[in-house]
């Protein structure tokens, strides 16, 4: 007798097992769950043996009419069985008997009566398993929910909308009278939370999509809602046919969650707007969750003693994640937002595991940040066949990188130890889901991981690797059976799928004429007994590739970051403006040390400054002029989706910081005009909006590392025509404020708010933290900031009057207004801003776009400058931040400002605006070493920029700019070689490309397109 | 005899109001027919090389002579009793006006405020649609372009195919019709857009019938001109219109970015032997030689606008125009059309210098601005340049006209001064009076 593994299962062992497997498995949301976990597991135990013993899959005999049962034991014959991803014996064989595996290899007395079949020449894998599966047909409900019109033609399911219109007076501010968005029933108050969703309630049996997924060799899948952002949980089910009952073999296998929103469901009145927006929302529920379950809790303590929560069924179903008895299946959508997926799971406390869309190649440090299990989709672009030269010129380099990585994707995961699944989602068609494993396989990911990612790691994060996963004895008898020696040859076709020991014929005949050839030829098998000891199956045409010097696209992060970090550097013979009280020094020098300015002055520091320093280099600039690094205090150039929440007259919650884009383009181009920090700021769709973020243009750093930690937070207001919503059209008259009355009234009241909110927290604290606090509300909470001075206002602003009342205003509040935006007309209230103490940062010469602006001049910047205020140029723009110099030269042109003074509308002044002054914007010892290099007059037209520094690292530099762009100019043409692929007469053997193939060709790079001008030009104004 | 001199003393006419009355009342002032000369300046002619300290001599609104050390009293022996108003410009530069072409100057004013935009026209074919007629000569936005230099735009109309025809105007005039200089100037083609996709034989096809749609039109056209002289067709205003662009009297202004779509366009118009001046033009350095050959009139839009493509580098579009002229294509520059077509078309001349910077010779830097674009329009007889014999359309800077730091001081335009006071300058002045409010103004 033979036992798998060489291992005798005893009973007690696979108790064991099972109860371990089962301790992280969440029992039902409303049922046991307040039984220990053990006693549950033993529970579940002792259901699933009476199952498996009792064959209790269905009634064996039905009525007369239905078809009869078939018998269900079988044994297969002479086949090779892939135990598991780590064992695989040839000449095998394989019983199973009531839906369940009976064991490998078993003597003839034990088969008695059961079914042979002869499977030689054929592999048997144990079932795939999905673990990110979703299908709109099966979505249940969700469209309704997000329509807004579905309010209107039911008035009375507002009544009975989750308290939107009450609670969110507390975190959403004001939403419009007439647009709620609303879910019919208790809930959240944003739709976009569905966390009590639960999938195995929604499920409707698809037989059509159960058969498609089948066909690919799954047995079981993961079904996950789809719809919102939390979306509720996910029940794993097998993908047999017939009562769901059934299938279902776990519910609430995950609490599920998306940063991409439900599809397609971008309405401007239904929050959240944007992605930021989307996080913010992620935020708070979640910290309504903790709180209501420690409400709960100490409610069930002593009812009669602590308030009565109320009830949620979205916080209520969210229990379990917080308290870590639920992992969190997070599906972030691109590289950049895992890298934010990771960060909220370190705040928030979750127990996660990563949904990639499988562009993880472009940021794999932020992959490995996230240091969790991973689920990959294999839906690999492919490349369209292009016939002529000019329609090669359409296809960018960045989406020749999507295409050549993504193959290369998993193997890359693998390489970092990172454990992983696959999923089929985003594939519709067997053969390309096997041809992408090939693939993947070909490009260096070894077979058995593949088995694995398909078979046991899914089975184990789902928490049941005791029923799936292996064809080991006593797990459920789901089998993939494939014609010849392996599954990763899409040539090679299935022979049967089996479900819980139920047939589900493919092609038993393997009529397929290259599999008939190769069993002639192959006869007596060749294969190794153990696929682990290192034989993975050659995919026939990948010979080419590895005998040549294949070329691969380059790794993303290889043409980031600074082109030369010297320890420390001594830039001599330059004209530097210092933006200091130096003012300009002739033909001196500034010597960096550790990143930071350590001498400046006219001449050279002599020995006594540079003697003993290490690796001290020095730059002669030839007379050139030096400036400090220009500062941008008005951009929206690296955020990313969306720089609006417009959604909400007050968005305080949603932070910048979020949703830092540091892979966009925008930071190579904008240093390449000399500049070094940006504040990132919401746009101006409402008197409230977001927090902002100051960060410096190091490119190549994460999102994390471009920030400047020291400068004080800030948020976005706005005033005038954007955000009574003049000029959004006709049909946005109903949220308040429309007026510039409304605006006052708006702000006076989110402020009086914000104080009550501060008061209660303090009493609570005064109290001694007595109970359970009160709720977080993250947007009074921003607000409460800015009451006590810790988060600073930068308020965009047009006319005279809407500056005068904010002042007036914050004055009443005792706060001071850190900049005003724009602030066209602030030179008729010149005065007023520099008493109040507000920063004004203005455009140069922009006019007449729109009514309020019809006052602006080009003087405002010299004007209000002469009268006291601090004033800055800024860009609001992608395009005019790459040349704030020449913004600056028109403070000179119609203002008459000296030149020194004008460079520092663009220097110290931002700088002190944004409250980093004591790092950067001047030329003085001990800042940071931000500075750029310039041809000629910094203000000059016909000069430009030559070099840029950030903390003495050189980011940019002309030479190595063009050298960049030439190696990607290169690669480009390399990568279209390489699709094109070898001129050859037999080079079209590889077949047409699948359709879907090559519609992801053609999306991978918006998808991820991190890199897009996404901002200004799409849902922002001036 | 009367002469006035005129101090130079720039500056404290710039924002003083008293001054600009003065000068206003002095510019009123003049009925009798006056010669100016304007002496010791820096005169950049445009053709040829700078000349320093000569005197320009204007007389009846045209250039006369540009020579060393001109006598008043010679121009008084050889007029008789005039008044000859002198101009002590020492230091100074004298330019050509500046013509900015592609604009919608004067037919918007606030562009979020739908009632005063008029540039965009309904429909596909309405070569009868005219610009200059609908030019708001009290557009604020004008007096204010005119502040930096630019004495004459081209004023585009949009929108369909052929959009109707554009006119050049001088930024000065009671009314529209002394503001128009040629009308029309020239006809505006918007160019079918090359059809995505990588499929270029698909693309090629359904581009190449919107372009047959283009051919058929003009056919038809031609078709028309014949039937009607033969009295054989009821007249139509459209074909009228069409009538001075097939007799090749008024250009075609041909709106294209895509370089394919360049070409296609190019070689329509070369088959039709129309003078063609090309608009848009982002990807016209990719094709610059082949540009060149045809010595191309090229209106390059929105210069710093960013890249497209990880490929190109940062300064793509800041290098193209030297590209481009030195395979011999004649440069301009353009803010654009639509809402900033107005109000920062003030800021033409820096496009050109950031083109400067980044290769553009200075010559034809300042070709682009005042040459190219008078003979684009065939108006090169007339303006362009500074040589006797050609109207007196003149800057007087205190710098470089290519450095945004230097200001315009005075400006003539067909010989008559034109004041520099604006809107902004306005506001300026007022609030710079503001007295300082007193402590508790709350």
């Amino acid at each position: 007798m033979k036992y798998i593994n060489g291992q005798k299962w005893s009973l007690s062992r696979l108790f064991k097992r099972l109860a371990k497997d089962n301790v992280g498995a969440t029992p039902t949301q409303y049922g046991s769950r307040n039984l220990p976990a053990t006693v549950q597991s033993v529970a579940f135990v002792f259901t699933f043996f009476i199952a498996a013993s009792g064959q209790a899959q269905q009634n064996p005999i039905p009525s007369p009419g239905f078809r009869p049962e078939p018998p269900s034991f079988h044994v297969f014959e002479n086949a090779r069985v892939v135990v598991s991803s780590e064992l695989a014996l040839d000449h095998a064989s394989l019983a199973l008997k009531d839906g369940v595996i009976l064991g490998v290899n078993l003597p003839d007395e034990k088969l008695t009566g059961a079914r042979k079949w002869d499977m030689s020449g054929k592999t048997i894998y144990p079932g795939w398993i999905d673990l990110w599966s979703s299908d709109s047909s099966s979505g249940g409900s969700g469209g309704d929910a997000f329509d807004l019109e579905a309010d209107h033609d039911h008035p009375w399911d507002a009544e009975l909308t989750a308290g939107v219109k009450y609670q969110s007076l507390q975190f959403y501010g004001a939403p419009g009278q007439e647009t709620d968005p609303g879910v019919a029933g208790a809930g959240y108050e944003s739709p976009m939370t569905r966390s009590e969703v639960r999938q195995a309630e929604q499920i409707r049996p698809d037989n059509g999509f159960f058969r498609q997924r089948r066909e690919s060799g799954f047995a079981a899948l993961n079904w996950v809602p789809d719809q919102g952002v939390f979306r509720g949980t996910s029940a794993l089910v097998l993908l047999s046919e017939g009562d769901p009952n059934q299938w279902i073999l776990k519910s609430d296998t995950f609490q599920t969650l998306s940063f991409r929103r439900t599809r397609g469901s971008w309405n401007r009145t239904s929050f959240p707007g944007s992605m930021m927006g989307v996080v913010a929302l992620i935020r708070q529920t979640w910290v309504d969750a903790q709180h209501d379950l420690e409400m709960w809790s100490q409610y069930q303590e002593d009812p009669q003693l602590y308030p009565r929560p109320v009830f949620n069924p979205s916080l209520r179903a969210l229990h379990a994640a917080v308290n870590r008895e639920t992992t969190l299946l997070v599906e972030p959508g691109n590289e950049l937002m895992t890298f934010r997926a990771s960060q909220l799971a370190e705040e928030l406390g979750w127990d996660w595991i990563l949904v990639s869309r499988g562009q993880d190649w472009r940021r794999p440090d932020f992959l490995k940040d996230a240091g969790t299990p991973v689920i990959l989709p294999v839906d690999f672009p492919e490349a369209p066949k292009i016939k002529d030269d000019a329609g090669w010129d359409e296809v960018s380099l960045e989406t020749l990188q999507a295409w050549d990585w993504a193959p290369r994707n998993p193997a890359m995961v693998h390489e970092m130890g990172i454990p992983f699944a696959f999923t089929m989602n985003g594939v519709n068609s067997a053969k390309v889901f096997r041809k992408n494993l090939r693939l993947a396989i070909e490009n260096g990911l070894p077979e058995e991981e593949a088995i694995r990612a398909l078979t046991e790691t899914p089975a184990k994060l789902a928490g049941v690797s005791s029923q799936l996963g292996t064809l080991e004895r006593g797990k459920i008898a789901n089998l993939v059976i494939v014609h010849g020696s392996t599954y990763f040859q899409e040539d090679n076709p299935i022979h049967s799928v089996w479900v819980e020991g139920r047939l589900f014929e493919m092609d038993l005949k393997g009529t397929d004429k290259k599999q008939s050839a190769d069993e002639d030829a192959a006869g007596e098998s060749k294969d190794a007994a153990v696929v682990a000891e290192n034989e993975s199956i050659e995919a026939p045409d990948s010979a080419d590739a590895d005998s040549d010097q294949t070329f691969y696209a380059s790794s993303p992060l290889e043409s980031r970051g600074p082109v030369a970090t010297p320890k420390s550097v001594l830039l001599t013979n330059a004209e530097i403006w210092t933006s200091a009280a130096a003012g300009k020094l002739e033909q001196a020098s500034v010597l960096v040390v550790d990143g930071k300015i350590a001498w400046v002055g006219e001449g050279h520091p002599g020995e006594e400054w540079t003697r003993g320093i290490e690796g001290l280099e020095t730059w002669d600039l030839e007379g050139k002029s030096l400036t400090p690094g220009l500062i941008d205090a008005h951009s929206h150039g690296m955020i990313y989706g969306g720089v609006n929440e417009s959604t909400l007259p007050s968005s305080a919650m949603v932070r910048i910081a979020d949703v830092v884009n540091s892979e966009s383009r925008n930071i190579e181009l904008q240093l390449a005009g000399g500049l070094t920090v940006a504040n990132l700021l919401h746009g101006s769709a409402n008197p409230i909006g977001g927090q902002s973020q100051v960060i410096k243009l190091k490119d190549g750093a994460d999102p994390d590392e471009l920030k400047i930690e020291s400068a004080p937070d800030g948020i976005k207001f706005a005033l005038g025509e954007n955000v009574k919503q003049s000029n959004w059209g006709d049909d946005n008259t109903s949220r308040f404020p429309q007026t510039r009355m409304g605006v006052e009234t708006f702000i006076a009241n989110r402020f009086t708010a914000a104080r009550t909110y501060l008061e209660q927290q303090k009493q609570y604290l005064a109290a001694g933290k007595m109970g359970v606090g009160p709720r977080r509300n993250l947007e009074l909470e921003a607000i409460a900031e800015i009451l006590e001075g810790d988060r600073w206002i930068h308020c965009h602003s047009y006319r005279q009057d809407e500056i005068l009342m904010l002042t007036r205003l914050m004055d009443k509040f005792g706060v001071r207004i850190g900049t005003f935006q724009h602030v066209l007309e602030g030179y008729k209230v010149a005065d007023e801003i520099a008493a109040h103490g507000a920063g004004a940062s203005t455009f140069s010469d922009w006019w007449a776009y729109k009514f309020e602006v019809y006052d602006a001049i080009a003087y405002a910047g010299s004007l209000m400058h002469e009268r006291g205020a601090l004033v800055s140029f800024n860009s609001d723009s992608s395009d005019v931040a790459r040349r704030m110099n020449l913004e600056a030269a028109k403070a000179v042109k119609y203002g008459d400002t000296s030149e020194v003074e004008a460079l520092k509308f663009v220097t110290i002044n931002p700088a002190i605006q944004l409250g980093i002054s004591d790092r950067t914007g001047s030329i003085e010892v001990g800042k940071d070493a931000d500075f750029a290099v310039w041809s000629g007059n910094p203000l000059d037209t016909r000069s430009m920029c030559l070099q840029t520094w950030i903390d003495g690292a050189l980011y940019f530099s002309r030479e190595s700019h063009e050298k960049k762009i030439q190696n990607r100019i290169e690669e480009r043409l390399a990568l279209i070689q390489k699709v094109k692929g070898p001129e050859k007469a037999d080079a079209n053997d590889s077949g047409d490309p699948s359709e879907e193939g090559v519609e992801r060709f053609w999306a991978i790079e918006a998808e991820s397109r991190t890199t897009l001008e996404y901002t200004c030009r799409e849902g922002h104004q001036h | 005899m009367k002469i006035f001199d005129v101090k130079g003393k720039i500056s404290a006419l710039r924002y003083t109001g008293v001054a600009m009355v003065a000068l206003l009342a002095f510019v009123g002032a003049h009925i009798e027919a006056r010669e100016l000369v304007i002496k010791g300046a820096t005169v950049h002619p445009v053709i040829g090389l700078p000349m320093e300290g000569v005197s320009v001599w204007v007389s009846e609104g045209k250039i006369r002579e540009i020579c060393h050390g001109l006598d008043p009293l010679e121009i008084h022996k050889q007029q008789g009793d005039v008044i000859v108003e002198i101009y002590d410009a020492s230091g100074m530069h004298l330019y050509p006006g500046i013509i900015a072409p592609n604009t919608s100057l004067g037919l918007v004013e606030i562009d979020a405020v739908r009632a005063t935009r008029d540039y965009d026209e309904v429909g596909q074919w309405t070569p009868d649609v005219k610009s200059w007629i609908a030019v708001n000569p009290d557009s604020e936005i004008l007096p204010v372009t005119r502040a930096n230099g630019i004495t004459h735009a081209q004023v585009t109309p949009q929108g369909g195919r052929i959009a109707g025809m554009s006119g050049l105007i001088q930024l000065s005039g009671w009314t529209y019709e002394e503001m128009t200089v040629q009308g029309p100037a020239a006809l505006h083609i918007y160019w079918p857009s090359f059809p995505g996709g990588t499929d270029i034989k698909k693309s090629q096809e359904r581009f190449d019938e919107s372009v047959e749609e283009i051919e058929n039109f003009f056919k038809d056209a031609e078709a028309y001109a014949k039937a009607r002289d033969a009295g054989q067709a009821p007249e139509t205003p459209a074909w009228e219109a069409m009538r001075s662009v097939l007799n090749g009297e008024t250009p075609v202004m041909i709106h294209a970015n895509d370089s394919r779509q360049i070409k296609g366009a190019v070689e329509w118009a070369e088959s039709r032997e129309f003078k063609f001046i090309l608009a848009g033009a982002r990807e016209a350095w990719k094709i610059a030689d082949w540009l060149g050959e045809r010595r191309a009139y090229v209106v390059y839009e929105s210069l710093y606008a960013l890249p497209d493509r990880s490929t190109d580098p940062y300064d793509v579009h800041f290098t193209a125009p030297a590209k481009l002229a030195a395979a011999g294509v004649r440069v301009m520059f353009s803010e654009g059309l639509g809402g900033f077509g107005a109000s920062f078309a003030r800021n033409v001349p820096y496009m050109a210098a950031t083109a400067q910077s980044h290769g553009l010779s200075k010559e034809n830097a300042l070709k682009s601005l005042t040459l190219y674009p008078a003979m684009a329009f065939g108006v090169e007889d007339r303006l362009g340049t500074l040589e006797s014999g050609k109207e007196a359309s003149m800057i007087l800077l205190d710098g470089d006209l290519l450095d945004i730091r230097s200001n315009v001081q005075r400006m003539w335009i067909a010989g008559e001064e034109v004041s520099l006071d604006n809107r902004q300058l306005r506001l300026y002045d007022k609030y710079r009076s503001r007295p300082v409010p007193s402590e508790d103004s709350d």
